[in-house]
């Protein structure tokens, strides 16, 4: 196991750095520069923006500027952004959290959620309950997110004035208590995770509820069952446990997802997370930002697989790797 | 390794996904920086109101329904005496990038350093008139060269150390520093690299002697000024253009306007406190302003801004046409609306005028459409079929104007002449003038053809994420086809297109908007045929016709005229020219709209700004909150 794991992780260094080459080369081939949309102001001069771009060796051949971002990047530097004009890793920092914060209060409330009502609906199948949690998982996967964003928010904060419209805190957050700062943050967060936990909980309700009537209908439950054991014993230890195995895969996938954000969201939200810096860094090609936060999708989707992959010869172990 | 072959495929899907979204942009424009040179005429310009308070009543409070209310006047500005404290929340469309007043270079970042840093000149909002700020007077010698500028006695840094001459010095050197980002140095410099000389006399008195003669000069000393004693370490240690920051602590921020930053979260808000040293005061000689802290709020949605306005979350909200009457028909409102009149900058059309070759020789326009796009005939024929009252009707829900020249009539510039010609909706007149010049329906089918039996078209374009432009590009393409002209119009994305109009040359029509200043002199750029923003035919060695060349020598007499009366009559020709040979169809100016709550007194708006959400916020720091 241990050598199967280094082993992954060497393939995952050469992984990214085709991963790089392709990104960088995507990013070179759209036209135009971040300083070249500058001279559309009146006021700005082209020696200021011919400066700006020497400065940045924007002049120099793709495969030299390559070069010299890969050295760096090999030396800990990923550069220094062009809109901020600060060190790349600084600015990424600076909103890592939030959206690290975000996605874990989606993901606990979609897995926390998820699986029980799976469960529930694959045990109770064709009952009422279940056609209604069916219906209920259509209409949450067929709702596109930043429509249910918009559509909460006019609803909790434009009639019902429940809850701010959007941001991360509250005006006066600093002058608050503890408890007081930790419930502004939570009415902050409440229609976010509502919002980014509703698509996720309705499709992982669905597989769940797919899986352990796969399960059910194998011949140890039926066994199980004749044994005598108690329904419960043979819903949780028995069905469930070979159910889990698919949505441990979707786990490695949501792990990558931990720090990405979700760009329409975060705006129409306006939640300083990774989706809108990501998304206004493209829209600018503020190059060394978008390259950062491509490499650091790629490399946490990377590691989100191997995690899975290791999760699942943990608790299979039908599984193993040489 | 099963993994391996899903991971690479998952990573194609993450490229194509990036491809998309370098593919599509933000509705919203990046706005370039208006800071620090301001608009300026020398004669008034704001006429729109008459009441004795200045501001024009079109519909009085009652009912609980928000009042409407106009621009005010200058003679209208009479601040009365305020309270202390309370806060005014603002929603921003982008966060800064940097703080710093040298560098920045675009207007999120050059609105929250214009607080903080002051500039020996300002400009009046209404009148455009250049008065004193940081400096009292400024006077030039028999040569016009040597100005003399005296600076305003006890104004104090926030950090309480004095205001003087040393500081200017060091801004302008810091200015001309190579290894300093700044934006702003090429409109100071001449085109050689030619620098002012900036001297200290005394502590508070500056000479300046420039390499030509400047009318623009008051205008330009707008420019903020920098404190020496807390910059010149960072400067001399090269870390200037990354210093201040959005990471920098706000204790180093040491300005003499009158808010301060306060703090900085990231994304999220910045907030700005009263300076205490700030040198205005009231008419009881307390120090301004009164309004303790100011926050700016990210908010880069603008249906999120207007859910914000409701909710009670900001207390200013620059409108959308589709927001105003939501607003003026909403019961027991706690907010006044002000229609600010046009604003400045506005919508226009353009053809590509240029007659040069990319590098293998194949010209960069189709020679067949170039000789269409440089006969005036043409042009003028667009202009007459364009419908622009049904495009402020369709568009803006009647909250714009009609736009025929660079400078709405509305604002009566002196340097505009009287009696423009215009070029108002008249589809049988550009019927005429096509078919002067050939271009006519021969075969019956409803579509003009050239001599040689071609059909006329041609594709128009604009920056898609800005949705208003592709509405009336639209109503464009429309009115064209019913002239009998083909227009094939594909929107696309901000990048692509200004570096087609820079670089690649591409293209054939356009639509854009640029904002306006009320000095003919910074849109120089625009109009020299040297210039990069020549729109039609940038950077040319040689002016490519007479009348362009014209241009080219009105500008540079203008600049050079320092009698007001004089340079105005200088710039008519330049108009007349712009009216005839229409290089840019101008075709609306949207209005500024902005509601703010009514319990802030001293709101004292003007519409004279490209932003109006800081129209209302005019003399900000003798804005105070009302008592209960």
């Amino acid at each position: 196991m241990g050598a199967y794991i280094v082993r992954r992780i060497l393939i995952t260094l050469v992984m990214l750095l085709a991963a790089s080459v392709l990104g960088f080369g995507v990013m070179k081939l759209t036209p135009g520069n971040y300083f070249q949309r500058l001279l559309q102001d009146p006021r700005i001069n082209r020696t200021y923006v011919e400066q700006e771009i020497a400065k940045r060796g924007l002049n120099k051949p793709v495969t030299q500027q390559y070069g010299l971002w890969l050295w760096r990047l090999g030396h800990g530097d990923m550069g220094t952004s062009f809109i901020h004009n600060q060190p790349v890793a600084k600015v990424i920092g600076s909103r890592l959290i939030n959206t690290l914060v975000m996605n874990l209060a989606a993901i606990t409330v979609t897995w926390v959620l998820a699986i029980p009502l799976g469960i529930y609906a694959a045990v109770h199948q064709y009952r009422w309950s279940d056609k209604l949690l069916s219906g209920l998982s259509f209409v949450g996967m067929s709702t596109p997110g930043f429509f249910l964003a918009l559509l909460l928010m006019w609803i909790f904060s434009g009639l019902l004035g429940l809850l701010p419209a959007g941001g991360l805190t509250g005006v006066d957050h600093d002058r608050l208590s503890v408890a007081g700062k930790l419930a502004d943050y939570a009415a902050h967060l409440a229609i976010p995770t509502v919002v980014l936990s509703v698509g996720a909980l309705a499709s992982l309700q669905r597989i769940t509820r797919g899986n352990m009537l796969e399960v059910l209908r194998q011949q140890y439950i039926v066994t199980a069952r004749a044994k005598g054991l108690s329904e419960r014993r043979v819903i949780y230890r028995h069905a469930l446990r070979n159910a889990i195995n698919p949505l441990i895969t979707i786990f490695g996938y949501e792990f990558a997802g931990l720090f990405s954000g979700a760009a329409l969201m975060e705006i129409i939200l306006n939640y300083p997370g990774m989706g809108m810096l990501m998304y206004d860094s493209i829209q600018a090609k503020d190059e060394p930002m978008v390259m950062a936060g491509f490499l650091m999708g790629a490399m946490m989707l990377l590691l989100g697989n191997l995690l899975a992959d290791v999760l699942l010869a943990v608790v299979d172990p039908r599984i193993s790797y040489r | 390794m099963r993994s391996g072959r899903k991971t690479l495929l998952i990573l194609a899907c993450v490229v194509a996904v990036a491809v998309a979204i370098v593919g599509c942009e933000k509705k919203a424009d990046h706005q370039p920086t208006t800071q620090p040179v301001r608009p300026s005429s020398s004669q008034a310009a704001a006429t729109q109101a008459v009441s004795p308070t200045g501001q024009q009543i079109f519909r009085p409070r009652g009912g609980g329904l928000a009042g409407i209310f106009g621009p005010a006047t200058a003679e209208g500005y009479k601040p009365v005496i305020g309270r202390f404290g309370g806060r005014i929340v603002l929603a921003a469309m982008g966060e800064p990038k940097t703080f710093n007043p040298i560098v920045a270079n675009e207007t999120s970042s050059t609105d929250v350093a214009g607080l903080m840093w002051e500039g020996l000149t300002i400009t009046n909002p209404w009148t455009t008139e250049v008065e004193a700020n940081l400096a009292i007077s400024w006077t030039h010698d028999d040569s016009g060269l040597v100005w003399t500028i005296r600076l305003r006695p006890g104004v104090q840094w926030s950090d309480g150390k004095p205001f003087t001459a040393d500081d200017v010095v060091f801004t302008y050197q810091t200015l001309y520093d190579p290894n300093i980002s700044a934006p702003m140095r090429d409109l100071l410099s001449g085109p050689h690299g030619e620098k002012w000389k900036v001297e200290k006399i005394d502590d508070l008195t500056v000479r300046f002697t420039l390499f030509q003669k400047n009318a623009i000069f008051p205008e330009l000393i707008g420019q903020a000024i920098i404190p020496r004693h807390a910059f010149k370490p960072l400067v001399d240690g090269g870390r200037f253009d990354a210093a201040l920051g959005t990471d920098t602590p706000p204790e180093k921020f040491v300005g003499t306007g009158p808010f301060l930053l306060a703090r900085y979260e990231i994304g999220n808000r910045v907030v700005m406190k009263r300076n205490p040293l700030y040198w205005r005061t009231n008419a009881a000689g307390q120090r301004l302003p009164y309004l303790d802290e100011m926050v700016f709020v990210t908010v880069p949605d603008f249906n999120v801004q207007m859910l914000k306005f409701q909710n009670g979350e900001v207390d200013v909200l620059q409108m959308r046409p589709a927001d105003f009457p939501i607003l003026a028909s909403q019961r027991h409102a706690d907010f006044d609306l002000y229609r600010l009149g046009p604003r400045l900058g506005c919508f226009f059309l353009f053809f590509n005028q240029n007659s040069g070759s990319d590098k293998g020789g194949k010209p960069f326009v189709d020679p067949r459409k170039l000789t269409w796009f440089r006969d005036p005939r043409f042009r003028q024929a667009m202009a007459y079929a364009v419908d622009r009252r049904s495009i402020v009707n369709d568009v803006f829900n009647g909250l714009a104007y009609p736009e025929y020249a660079e400078y709405p009539d509305q604002l009566h510039l002196p340097f505009v002449p009287p009696d423009m010609p215009r070029f108002e909706y008249n589809p049988a007149k550009a019927k005429a003038l096509l078919a002067e010049m050939g271009l006519k329906d021969r075969n019956g089918d409803g579509v003009l053809e050239d001599a040689d039996g071609r059909a006329v078209e041609f594709n128009l374009t604009t920056n898609a994420e800005n949705t208003d432009r592709v509405k009336v590009a639209e109503v464009i393409r429309k009115d064209l086809e019913n002239l009998g002209i083909r227009v094939n119009f594909r929107p696309m994305a901000f990048n692509t297109l200004v570096s087609k109009l820079d670089a690649t040359f591409d293209w054939e029509a356009c639509l854009m908007g640029l904002t306006t200043s009320l000095d003919p002199h910074f849109g120089a750029n625009v109009w020299l045929s040297s210039g990069q923003t020549h729109m039609w035919f940038p950077q040319q060695k040689t002016p490519s016709t007479k009348w362009e060349a014209e241009i080219d020598k009105v500008f540079a007499e203008g600049i050079q005229e320092l009698d007001p009366q004089t340079r105005a009559k200088i710039y008519w020709r330049y108009q007349e020219i712009a009216a005839e040979e229409q290089p840019l169809i101008y075709i609306v100016t949207q209005e500024g709209l902005v509601a703010i709550r009514t319990k802030f007194a001293n709101v004292f708006p003007t519409g004279l700004t490209a932003m109006p959400q800081w129209g209302v916020l005019n003399h900000l720091e003798e804005i105070y909150i009302k008592a209960d």
